[in-house]
């Protein structure tokens, strides 16, 4: 029996020194801001950290489908409601959660959205493993910066103030032509997706609850990735969540996107001109839940007029 | 993450291979701890369930296909006893007279079940792996002869290591069939020798009388053996997650798009193919053998530093060496040792001498067991291709044995000098990789293409950050690559002076251990191809 103490007080023992020499690693790798340039992964995403304490009004969450189809700034001017997209390329459910916990450790969104896209996209547990074992040893998502460590780098002092013009909207106006045959054909079938997946937009439902957020799902348009099986199965489960969904692939009349002109590739991502039309429907539904102020004239959010001068300039620039 | 989800993932596999979280964090240090606390009567039966596991978490319901195989060679290992047994049952009561024909008799039966318990593996094999190469070249012989007819290409799921453990299954069965091994009336035992999880992805190929017993009698996890295999997976990991998947971007950019580079890059990138295969599979190996060492079981060794081989010959003596042994024992010696080939040699000894005499036969076993060799690697042309070319360095090796002594010997040269040695491998090591050149690329004419542009495309690019920015890697990844093969080469060397590094390091205190293992870890973790901006690469032989 000692003997096997001793051995478990080794094992023990040594894991102990190593987690201390990760955790000392990732103070050292860790970004020492939010910026690209520090290093950041996901800076536009993650420029919400940077955002002032409880000033962000609505949350949304998913892939390239979200950074494409929604402009806070369109959201903002249309409606005075602030709205932050935390979203990245292929996210998967895991990392749209990180997102979600990360948001509300400095901000109260009332609406949580969800970009429907992400519930088919297929993780492993490994991804999951991988997640959550980078979200506490950075490390282990920042090791590669050992190439362009700083002096800066060693002195452990973070600094997230950094922020994006754009709130996580990344602009394009490219146009390539979307077919629209078939495009959300009536079927009474369903495509299902996994479990897991399953699992974690019920967390994201029952944290959004925890934290007094209204959790919508969202599908924005798309003549590739979405189609009548996906809408039945995603409707079925907001009517067992309870919770809302806004499939605008079914809203042609409030959102008229021309499939020739205003996607980016072929019907996949829509453009910056198919994005306006879906975030003035986004911001006058923003607008319906009576849950904002409108603060289009309040001085504290001057910086987001700003912004939209800075993004118009920058589009007549492109 | 719920546990249903890890065991039932449905479509999705959960674990790719050795080197992925769940492996790592969860299913190998579970199978340890699981192992450790069980009663020792049942650590054997664990290990067994741990490794059916570990293959269902891998390939989900292809699973079948290792049960059915361990069923089959169950049973026909022990059908082969039965005959032994009538055999010798009626040679005893035979008279003298009659014993040849009983033992004729008796073989034609063994032969016969052996080779139908032979067909249906390899035949299994032949069809998952080789169906699509075939219909496709029979294809292209179609369109050649101007007939109409196409045949629809099959496509199969393969089950992951099948290459791997069918050599395993039929290497039992023929030791059954010829007495060197006793049939198993044990199907646990006989499961846990075939599907043993360290090993049935990439191997070794061990064969029954290696690990058979030894994965049966396991006892409790040794302290020392445990340090021992924690030291070589570390090892191994550092190969592959260092070395070899920092190299994958080069090696992919090269290989995919050679037509865009000149000659000197496309040579570099043959190199560090070479390097990165060997970094991968070596790296996986060691893990293996780590692994094996923790559960108290010495598996037989893949690799034993083969650049610094001084012959072909010599290098696949010690690169993936039970393969080679594999193909020695079931294909080279059953060729030269049958009745045309005995026969052949008789008469070529008279007429070419005891030199070349002997070679005849031997080179058509060789030429068998390298037309072997290639295929098993894969159903291309290009991994034929390899298997010819090194058929053909050997042969050419074994045929110009004596001109090369004649000449060493009138020009005073040393064989034993360290110059001539260095000058050998350096030899050994370029034939090498221009062989792997063909084993990596996409397709016998891209080999071909590839070569051509070697030799006429000679503009020397200097290697800085903006010529290598199209590969995917700068020189800083080249610089840790560059620390990480010194290290290795290093280790290797004081290995072939007959220096243990890994049992130094176990034999350390503990601090002076403690810090080289921290310093080991925190190196992987912070230099090793992994995460954000990396696409993670599966071991490299599990494909094969």
């Amino acid at each position: 029996m000692k003997k096997y103490l001793k051995l478990v007080w080794r094992l023990l023992s040594f894991a102990l020194v190593l987690l201390l020499l990760m955790l000392g690693a990732s103070l050292i790798f860790q970004p020492k801001d939010n910026s690209k340039d520090a290093g950041m992964l996901d800076s536009t995403a993650n420029g919400i950290l940077g955002e002032p304490e409880n000033s962000i009004d609505a949350l949304i969450i998913g892939d390239s489908e979200a950074y494409s189809a929604f402009v806070p700034l369109t959201i903002w001017a249309e409606s005075g409601i602030t709205s932050y997209v935390c979203a990245t390329s292929a996210q998967i459910l895991c990392y749209s959660y990180e997102f979600l916990e990360k948001t509300f450790e400095r901000q109260q969104p009332r609406v949580v959205m969800l970009e429907t896209n992400v519930i088919y996209r297929a993780f492993s547990a490994s991804d999951i493993l991988t997640q959550k074992l980078s979200e506490k040893l950075s490390v282990f998502r920042y090791h590669d910066r050992w190439k362009t460590l700083s002096l800066r780098d060693w002195s452990f002092g973070v600094d997230l103030s950094s922020t994006e013009i754009n709130k996580g909207y990344i602009y394009n106006n490219a146009v390539s032509p979307a077919s629209t045959d078939g495009y959300m054909k009536s079927s009474k079938f369903s495509e299902s997706f996994s479990r897991e997946n399953e699992k974690y937009v019920r967390m994201m439902k029952e944290f959004c609850d925890a934290n007094g957020a209204k959790f919508v799902l969202v599908s924005s348009p798309s003549t590739k990735n979405w189609n009548m099986p996906r809408h039945n199965a995603v409707e079925k489960l907001a009517n067992e969540l309870g919770i809302e969904y806004l499939d605008m692939n079914l809203m042609r009349k409030q959102i008229p996107i021309n499939w020739k002109l205003e996607t980016k590739d072929k019907g996949d991502h829509l453009n910056y001109s198919g994005a306006t039309k879906v975030s003035v429907f986004l911001a006058s539904y923003l607008e319906k839940t009576e849950l904002f102020k409108d603060k289009r004239n309040d001085k504290n959010f001057s910086q987001w007029h700003d912004a939209v001068r800075q993004f118009n300039e920058d589009i007549g620039k492109s | 993450m719920s546990l249903s989800y890890l065991l039932f993932a449905g479509k999705y596999s959960i674990m790719t291979s050795y080197f992925a979280n769940v492996f790592l964090y969860i299913f190998l240090p579970a199978s340890i701890i699981g192992f450790f606390v069980m009663p020792k009567k049942a650590k054997k039966y664990f290990l067994l369930a741990a490794s059916l596991i570990y293959f269902w978490l891998v390939a989900g319901k292809l699973i079948i296909y290792p049960l059915l195989s361990i069923l089959a060679v169950h049973y026909f290992g022990l059908w082969l006893d039965r005959i032994r047994t009538k055999q010798t049952l009626a040679l005893k009561e035979a008279e003298k007279e009659e014993k040849k024909q009983i033992k004729k008799s008796f073989q034609q039966k063994s032969r016969l079940v052996l080779g139908f318990a032979a067909v249906l593996h390899i035949g299994l094999l032949l069809v998952l792996k080789y169906s699509p190469f075939f219909t496709e070249n029979l294809n292209s012989l179609l369109e050649v002869l101007n007939v109409s007819t196409r045949l629809e290409v099959p496509s199969y799921l393969m089950p992951i290591g099948i290459s791997f453990y069918t050599l395993q299954a039929v290497s039992y069965l023929f030791d059954v069939y010829r007495g060197t091994t006793q049939a198993d009336d044990n199907i646990f035992r006989l499961g846990l020798f075939m599907s043993f999880f360290p090993q049935i992805v990439e191997g070794p190929i061990c064969r029954y009388n290696q690990t058979a017993e030894k994965l049966w009698n396991v006892t409790q996890i040794d302290y020392h053996r445990f340090l021992l295999g924690i030291q070589r997976i570390l090892f191994g990991y550092m190969k592959k997650l260092v070395v070899a998947d920092r190299l994958n971007p080069f090696v992919k950019e090269a290989f995919d798009n050679y037509a865009s580079y000149d000659g000197p890059m496309l040579a570099l990138g043959a190199l560090l193919y070479t390097v990165q295969l060997y970094m991968d599979f070596s790296g996986t190996m060691d893990a293996v053998v780590g692994m094996g060492q923790i559960f108290g079981v010495e598996m037989p060794e893949n690799f034993r530093r083969p650049f610094f081989s001084k012959t072909i010959s010599e290098f696949w003596q010690r690169w993936h060496i039970t393969l080679g042994t594999w193909f020695k024992d079931y294909i080279f010696y059953p060729v030269t040792m049958s009745k045309p080939m005995k026969k052949l040699t008789g008469s070529a000894r008279k007429k070419l001498g005891n030199h070349f005499g002997p070679l005849l036969s031997g080179s058509i076993a060789l030429f068998c067991v390298w037309f072997c060799n290639g295929l098993w690697h894969g159903s291309a042309w290009n991994y034929i291709f390899f298997g010819m070319y090194h058929f053909v360095l050997i042969l050419c090796g074994d045929i110009i044995l004596p001109a090369v002594k004649f000449f060493q010997t009138k020009l005073h040269i040393n064989p034993e000098k360290l110059p001539y040695r260095i000058f050998q491998i350096l030899r050994s090591a370029v034939l090498v990789v221009f062989g792997e050149l063909f084993f990596r690329a996409n397709g016998l004419r891209a080999g071909f293409a590839m070569t051509k542009i070697m030799f006429t495309r000679v503009n020397f690019t200097a290697l800085n950050d903006q010529t290598l920015r199209p590969f995917g890697i700068d020189t800083k990844d080249l610089f840790i690559v560059g620390v990480a093969v010194l290290l290795v080469f290093i280790i290797s060397l004081l290995k072939e002076k007959g220096i243990d590094v890994n049992e130094r390091v176990a034999g350390q205190n503990i601090v002076v251990r403690r810090i080289i293992l921290y310093a080991l870890i925190m190196f992987i973790i912070v230099f090793g191809a992994y995460g954000p901006g990396y696409v993670p690469v599966d071991p490299m032989y599990a494909e094969f």
